[in-house]
């Protein structure tokens, strides 16, 4: 019998099974439907490239198979569950390249239902293949911790640990998968009806100039400037918001933008319960005999922004692909990258002080639910701020109890904004981790 | 005779409940000590304290010649009584964490963990998740946790309740052997376990040290048993009763034929001659003897302590 039959099903198991289940549903119905459509529009003597075949046949049999492995995780079953799981996955994200690579007759395009077909099956492979991996391995198969004959560090080893822990909960599924959703979907919709209202402006120009033309010139500027009006950021001469949505790609900064305020959010779902979750079963009381409460903390704090990092890197994976794909005539690929690394390390600095905010409310208040209720009351505080801000101008003043900002200036075109917003980080992160430690060093556990 | 735990008038209050006041105690080296007490007495609360959970409002404790228990992490286990194992990671890699975060390899934590799990006789649940465990399977993890790494000091809250006969047993025997180089303080509603097990005791009421001694002083001084005769004595035999050479009292339990003897023998010697005079009178009354068993000492005192401790509520 193997261990998965004798263990219970981890929260991060069942979230990719109910999400199995609901993707695989979805894939299936969606290509049955594309399957008659189709049968209807070839009765005119219209023909289908393979490229969309082999797609929609792709779609199907990961769909099919995507059930299969909801049923097999359920059961834990190695070859129904997990391998399915895996294989369906990878056909998944086949049929998504063949789409590119094979000819095609409408000419496709990258769209919002590829991102939710991207994201799924490179999560399930992930979390399958690595997260999960012990759960069919040998019964307690020494060495599924690190360490050999090696003395690490407590901080190192609360990291670890405390990272696999959370991985393997439905909260990190989920915030992956639909967090990572969410920032793309919204950064697209509101891309793409300017891209529509600009292609019936400029689409006839285009079509006779080529990518290269002033059409197509003229089609970006609206696009661009448009996003800066409604964003609300620019002004004739704020050098800022054209710089990073004219002068840099204007589509991966809107990105940027909408995750660099939805992050704290994400962050706060994953490390409110860092501590809280352990303190309020308990089983904190198994390592506080053996390691110190500070080494606790910090390897808490690592544990959470390594799980944030994890997911700013898969959100902006996802944003240079996507925009590659989408908009290859647009952005060189290389200013795509450059612009794309830095914004992630501009993300990942920003997402810092909210890591030790989370982790210090998780280790100052001892129910999940109170930490993450009030990380989140403190994070809707600066937009409750900006709407009564209207009557009285003053009260702005509290939009400072975060560094909501800096993401946003860390990737100002001049240092001195930069510098100051990495200041503004590190500020806000030694008060929030220093802080939360001295109460956690001497609270009542 | 060393301290392991000096205690020195240590008070702390929960929203206007005193759960411990100004409780001092010394628990010596290399013994098992007991702390017995009604529900509510304060004997999580002290535990908590002594492990670092809890700061006193009050007072200072000294864990194995230490005030701060930095300087002793690892040498100190507990057996909490509500804490919950991860239901997401299996049960060994947990325990061979515990054991990793206190500076062990991986490799020496390992074989420990292998060397506890076979103690309580969980080798065959290995790799099981801690939810998928029955009550006793976690108590015996639990305890595992507990006996991990070899500490100087092992504090045990309720260490055998749910434990079927024979895993009681076997945790019993291994906690007496603990002693040779662990201090151990246990707490337990359970008299005959705590009589069997320790060598003193404290008793903890309403937040308060009570009586408190060596268990062989406290068994001579409790000495007392039950006698159930298959009818009741008559007034001559009972005086019959009375006059044997140390016996104290006989009084009258609530079914008929029932009887408390307590007894005033100086020593183990007085107290056998004690009960041999008692046999050959019951013989020679020819009085048919149902049931005659020592009464627990521990458990006199325990009940004679909750009893003037809620007789001074009322007051």
């Amino acid at each position: 019998m193997s261990t998965a039959s004798l263990s219970i099903r981890p929260g991060g198991i069942k979230a990719i099974s109910i999400m199995s289940f609901i993707v695989g549903g979805l894939q299936v119905f969606g290509s049955l439907i594309w399957f008659s459509c189709l049968s209807i529009v070839t009765a005119d003597g219209t023909t289908y490239g393979p490229g969309e075949l082999v797609n929609s046949i792709a779609s199907l049999v990961s769909g099919v198979l995507y059930l299969i492995s909801a049923s097999g995780l359920v059961k834990l079953h190695k070859i129904s569950g997990r391998v399915i799981g895996i294989v369906a996955a990878l056909i998944a994200l086949l049929g998504i390249v063949l789409r590119f690579v094979l000819p095609s007759t409408v000419g496709y395009q990258i769209s919002l239902g590829d991102i939710s077909t991207m994201l799924f099956p490179l999560c399930n492979i992930v979390f399958l293949s690595f997260v999960f991996a012990d759960l069919w391995s040998a019964s307690g198969k020494k060495g599924s911790l690190q360490g050999g004959d090696k003395v690490l560090s407590a901080w190192h080893l609360i990291s670890s640990f405390s990272f696999k822990q959370r991985m393997r909960s439905a909260a990190t599924f989920l915030t992956y998968t639909l967090g990572a959703f969410v920032v793309l979907s919204v950064a697209n919709l509101i891309y793409v009806p300017l891209e529509w209202i600009a292609k019936s402006e400029f689409g006839a120009m285009i079509a006779a100039q080529g990518t290269q033309g002033q059409g197509n010139t003229l089609f970006l500027q609206f696009i661009q400037g448009t996003i800066a009006e409604l964003l609300g950021v620019t002004t004739p001469d704020n050098n800022f918001a054209r710089f990073i949505l004219l002068d840099r790609p204007g589509f991966a900064s809107l990105s940027f933008l909408v995750f660099s305020s939805l992050l704290p959010f994400l962050t706060m779902l994953i490390g409110a319960s860092a501590i809280s979750s352990d303190n309020q079963n308990k089983g904190l009381r198994f390592v506080l005999l053996r390691t110190s409460r500070r080494d606790i903390f910090n390897g808490k704090l690592a544990a959470v922004a390594l799980i944030n990092t994890m997911l700013t890197l898969l959100v902006f994976v996802l944003t240079f692909v996507f925009t590659a794909l989408k908009y290859p005539e647009v952005y060189q690929v290389g200013e795509l990258l450059l612009w794309t690394l830095r914004g992630f390390v501009a993300m990942v600095l920003a997402s810092l002080p909210f890591c030790v905010l989370a982790v210090a409310l998780s280790a100052v208040i001892n129910s999940v639910a109170g930490s993450l209720l009030t990380g989140l009351g403190i994070l809707l505080v600066p937009g409750i701020t900006l709407l009564a801000s209207s009557a009285l101008k003053e009260i702005r003043v509290i939009e400072f109890l975060l560094p909501q900002k800096a993401a946003f200036y860390l990737l100002h075109p001049e240092p001195a904004y930069v510098l100051v917003a990495l200041a503004s980080v590190a500020a806000y992160s030694l008060v929030f981790y220093f802080g939360g430690l001295k109460i956690f060093e001497r609270r009542n556990l | 005779m060393a301290d392991c735990i000096s205690i020195q008038a240590i008070s702390k209050t929960f929203s206007q409940v005193k759960a411990l006041n100004d409780v001092s105690l010394n628990i010596p080296e290399h013994c098992i000590y007991g702390i017995i007490g009604p529900n509510g007495a304060g004997k999580t609360t002290l535990f908590s304290i002594i492990a670092g959970f809890l700061k006193p409002d009050s007072g200072t404790v000294r864990v194995l010649g230490h005030d701060s228990l930095d300087s002793i992490r690892g040498q100190m286990s507990i057996l909490p009584q509500d804490a919950r194992f991860q239901a997401s990671v299996s049960v060994v890699d947990q325990l061979v964490f515990f054991l990793q975060v206190s500076g062990w390899t991986h490799n020496d934590a390992w074989n420990e963990v292998e060397r506890v799990l076979d103690l309580v006789d969980f080798s065959e649940l290995l790799g099981r998740n801690s939810a998928t465990l029955s009550h006793g399977q976690y108590k015996r993890l639990c305890l595992a946790q507990a006996f991990l790494g070899k500490p100087k000091l092992v504090i045990l809250d309720e260490p055998c309740t749910g434990l079927d006969l024979a895993s009681a047993k076997t945790i019993r025997s291994y906690i007496r052997k603990l002693k040779a180089d662990t201090s151990v303080i246990i707490s337990s509603h359970d008299m005959d376990e705590m009589q069997d097990l320790c060598d003193e005791v404290t008793m903890l009421s309403a937040g308060k040290i009570g009586s408190s001694g060596k268990v062989l002083d406290i068994s001579r001084a409790q000495r007392s048993m039950t006698l159930v005769l298959t009818r009741a004595l008559e007034t001559s035999e009972r005086a019959q009763l009375n006059a044997v050479l140390g016996i104290k009292s006989v009084q009258d339990q609530e079914s008929l034929g029932s009887y408390a003897l307590s007894f005033d023998a100086e020593d183990d010697e007085h107290y056998n001659q004690a009960k041999q005079a008692l046999m050959t009178l019951l013989i020679k009354l020819n009085l048919s003897v149902r049931s005659m068993a020592e009464d627990n000492a521990l458990e006199a005192l325990y009940l004679s302590s909750t009893e003037a401790s809620k007789a001074a509520k009322k007051l």
